[in-house]
């Protein structure tokens, strides 16, 4: 309908994706470092070793630096669905609207209860700062909830009918944010933050003790961190095969680019490389070897998502898998020998899979985003009637991609000075 | 029918008030932090830095508030602003990142003191930079020369910003933050010495912003006449001093802006010239814009069930050149008070003729 050109139309996805991309980074350890900082202040607690409390409070000044650089790429965020996509919040914005309302209130919630942790270290009981430090972990990850469900909406609509000129009617806002997507995407979203953000700290100070095997200050944080990772990185897969489940029957186009399937086929087989196991995706999408998977075959040329969602799949479940296994494995040595464990060889493992966690996680939104496409709205609106009929979207893609970079690039900087000072003076 | 967009406009304005009380008063901050002068320079960088810790970013949640409602209960005024707006909001946005960021940074980076005086200016200048842009983007809405059509701008909308009224609104908001944070820093200061740096600025800054809101109202007469007309003729609204005294002192009574109508009838103007130049007007339907501006005034296309937007193939009304305008407006006669601006202005004229 609105005539922005091919190559803007890619220019707004990108710089979409790419804002994306990073602003859920930020997101992510702003809502799983507080549960690290919680459970590090509850053992201080229990034990009164103040190692813990010691951690607690440099991963709080940590969370911070990430709280907001998240509330200012949250903020660009909240713009660019409107400068990028203006003709989708036209018809969406009452509907999203709702969840990103409960988002504001989730967000305000977090914003005073972390000026209580952050500041009131002397001020308050300290029963009262662990339970102020739970508040904003639960709040903290509410946000989540609420934009994911935005989300799942988008993938799965409901809550409204379309009038003849295309308009969004008769909206209700509550059934839109209970959409068949919504369960899955949210778990798993959730559970993908925690176990991405424990990957990555586990990961410092596995660093940390590869350096210097006495420190006692990364023997804690790399158990406080495990304590979050394992469990985490042993459900996400069983989350994640349900929402391969249900993503078979609401969104099938997707699953053929998940899996790369030509035709439509019974008895469909799991393909890796030059392996092959007949039978083998019929039975994982639907619990049973003869059922019918339908492939790129079943729909019109112009509705098939674009290739790279099969590669992103693979890489998610490859991590995934990887991830899951380091966890049992680690699980089983630590409660064979009660103790941490603590050759060089785990520490590397710990140290490689650091950034295992994040990669999987964007490339999970990949297959959910791109899978969607060619629409926004599932069905109900194309995203090349989306964007802006500003043109040309090059100049903003561009600025916004080397603004991305640069900011990427000083967050890592001031990360390493800040652990390099942690590490330093404590030995 | 009109009274829950009102309330959700004026939340959408108490948020937005809020968020120059709050957001703007650390823009503010940063306008200081770059003029900090005298002996007690560091020290009010110092006082600065402390006063406004980072957890502040939280501020935009007012900011989220506003966008969020507008989304919410206006999508397509929502969608139409962002469009029109499109570069001077990516401007602010940039601003409100590097502003954001660079504080974090100078914060926690640990930095020496030359990469700590780096992160300084680009936190300083991008703390200048953000409000003129904020402002100028609501200015640009008050002058009422953006035009969509079915989500399409018209000529001149994309550069509607880039004029007097915008700049001086623009320079009205900056002057408003700079005030704040210099109130603010006087209060929070303990030391008496740096405390009269901080009034002394407010002082010269309080005087800034009357002279930028002067000059924003004086653009605003010619740029944003519709939206002129009515704020000065709310009963809240102060007359400005240059109407009040015309120059001309041969006809002293004869302000354009009557003084206020006595209490029992608030809204009848007592002044037979005010009355003179609006009675002529049929009442019930808003009138449409005055001529200078009707080229390019137009309600705004609303898709609804009964007026369905034209389809992809149709000649659609957005490939229209802009001369055709009168046609268009003949073709949605309906909607022609939906423009803000002017049904605003009009719906006023329309209760004082009937009251
Ligand atoms: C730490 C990150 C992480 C890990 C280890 C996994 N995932 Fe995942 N996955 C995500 C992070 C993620 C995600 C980024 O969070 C997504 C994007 C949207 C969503 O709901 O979750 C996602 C989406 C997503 C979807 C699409 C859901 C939709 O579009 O509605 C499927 C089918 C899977 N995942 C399946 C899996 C499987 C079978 C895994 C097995 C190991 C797996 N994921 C591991
Ligand atoms: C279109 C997508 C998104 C938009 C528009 C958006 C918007 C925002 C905004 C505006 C903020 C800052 C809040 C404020 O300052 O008021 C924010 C913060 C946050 N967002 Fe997003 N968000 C998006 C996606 C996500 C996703 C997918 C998640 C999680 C899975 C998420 C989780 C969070 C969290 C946890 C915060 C709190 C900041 C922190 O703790 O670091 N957001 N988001
Ligand atoms: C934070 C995690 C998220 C990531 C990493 C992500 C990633 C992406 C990617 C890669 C695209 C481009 C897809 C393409 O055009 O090929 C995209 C598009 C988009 N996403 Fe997401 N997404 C996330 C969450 C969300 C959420 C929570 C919303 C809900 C409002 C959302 C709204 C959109 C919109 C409006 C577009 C543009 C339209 C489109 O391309 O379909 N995203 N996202």
């Amino acid at each position: 309908m609105l005539a922005a050109s091919a190559a803007d139309v890619l220019f707004a996805r990108t710089q979409m994706a790419t804002s994306l991309g990073f602003h859920i980074v930020f997101a992510s350890i702003g809502m799983a470092m507080p549960i690290l900082m919680v459970m590090a202040e509850a053992v201080w607690l229990r034990t009164g070793d103040p190692g813990y409390l010691d951690l607690a409070k440099r991963w709080a000044k940590g969370t911070a630096v990430f709280f907001a650089v998240g509330a200012v790429s949250g903020t660009v965020l909240s713009f660019e669905l409107g400068l990028l996509f203006p003709e989708f919040m036209a018809r969406a914005g009452a509907i999203i609207g709702m969840p990103f309302s409960l988002e504001g209130f989730a967000f305000f919630t977090e914003a005073i209860f972390l000026g209580i942790v952050l500041y009131g270290w002397d001020r308050v009981r300290p029963s009262a700062h662990l339970a102020a430090g739970v508040m904003v972990a639960i709040s903290g990850t509410l946000s989540a909830v609420f934009v994911t469900l935005a989300n799942a909406w988008m993938n799965t609509p409901v809550g409204f009918d379309v009038d003849p000129s295309g308009a969004l009617i008769n909206i209700d806002p509550l059934a839109a944010m209970a959409s068949p997507a919504a369960l899955h995407e949210v778990v798993h979203t959730v559970l993908a933050a925690f176990m991405a953000t424990a990957f990555a700290v586990a990961a410092i100070h596995a660093r940390g003790l590869l350096r210097d095997a006495t420190s006692q200050f990364h023997r804690r944080a790399l158990a406080i961190s495990l304590l979050l990772a394992i469990p985490t990185a042993l459900a996400q897969p069983l989350v994640g095969h349900y929402a391969g489940q249900r993503v078979a029957v609401l969104q099938p186009a997707k699953l053929a680019a998940m899996e790369g399937l030509e035709t439509s086929q019974s008895n469909a087989p799991l393909t890796l490389g030059p392996i092959s196991i007949p039978g083998a995706l019929s039975f994982m999408a639907f619990n049973d070897t003869d059922a019918v998977v339908q492939g790129f075959d079943a729909f019109p040329a112009d509705e098939r998502p674009p290739a790279i969602v099969r590669p992103a799949f693979q890489i998610m479940v490859g991590l995934g898998s990887l991830a899951a296994l380091y966890a049992l494995i680690t699980a089983i040595l630590w409660a064979r020998r009660r103790r941490l464990p603590d050759s060089r060889r785990f520490l590397w493992a710990t140290l490689l899979l650091g950034p295992a966690g994040f990669i999987a996680l964007e490339a999970g939104w990949v297959v959910t985003e791109v899978g969607r496409q060619p629409w926004t709205i599932y069905g109900v609106l194309r995203t090349a009637d989306t964007v802006t009929p500003v043109s040309p979207l090059w100049i903003p893609f561009v600025i916004s991609s080397v603004v991305y970079l640069g900011l990427a690039w000083v967050v890592l900087t001031v990360l390493r000075r800040q652990i390099r000072a942690a590490g330093g003076d404590h030995p | 029918m009109s009274a829950l967009p009102d309330l959700i406009a004026s939340v959408a304005l108490a948020a937005l008030a809020l968020y120059m009380v709050s957001g703007g008063a650390d823009f503010g901050g940063g306008v200081w932090d770059l003029f900090a002068t005298g002996p007690r320079r560091e020290r009010q960088r110092v006082l600065i830095e402390t006063s406004i810790a980072p957890i502040w970013e939280a501020n935009h949640v007012w900011l989220i508030l506003v966008i969020v409602l507008l989304f919410t209960a206006f999508p397509r005024g929502f969608a139409d602003i962002l469009t029109g707006l499109h570069v001077p909001l990516s401007l602010m946005l940039l601003g409100i990142i590097a502003r954001g960021s660079a504080f974090v940074f100078r914060h926690y980076g640990q930095y020496d003191a030359r990469g700590h005086a780096r992160w300084g200016t680009v936190f300083a200048v991008s703390s200048l930079v953000t409000p003129v842009f904020l402002g100028a983007c609501l200015a640009t809405l008050a002058t009422g020369d953006m035009l969509l059509i079915a989500g399409r701008p018209q000529p001149g909308t994309l550069t509607a910003w880039l004029g007097l009224l915008p700049l001086a609104a623009g320079l009205f908001t900056l002057a408003l933050c700079a005030y704040l944070a210099a109130v603010y820093l006087t209060v929070e200061a303990d030391d008496p010495s740096l405390k009269d740096d901080f009034r002394r600025r407010a002082l010269i800054t309080g005087a800034l912003v009357a002279a930028t809101a002067a000059a924003s109202a004086a653009a605003a007469h010619h740029a944003a006449a519709p939206f002129a007309k009515a704020l000065f003729a709310s009963p809240w609204s102060p007359r400005p001093p240059a109407r009040n005294r015309p120059r001309r002192h041969r006809r002293p009574r004869r302000a354009v802006h009557p003084p206020l109508p006595p209490r029992p009838r608030p809204r009848r103007p007592a002044d037979p010239a005010h009355r003179r130049r609006l009675r002529p007007r049929p009442a019930p339907l808003p009138r449409p814009p005055p001529p200078h501006l009707r080229r390019r005034r137009r309600p705004r296309r609303h898709p609804t069930a009964s007026s369905p937007p034209p389809s992809p193939s149709a000649p659609s009304s957005s490939s229209l050149p802009l001369h055709h305008a009168p046609r268009l407006q003949r073709r949605f006669p309906q909607r022609r008070g939906r423009w803000v601006p002017v049904a605003r202005s009009s719906r006023s004229a329309d209760r004082r003729e009937s009251s």
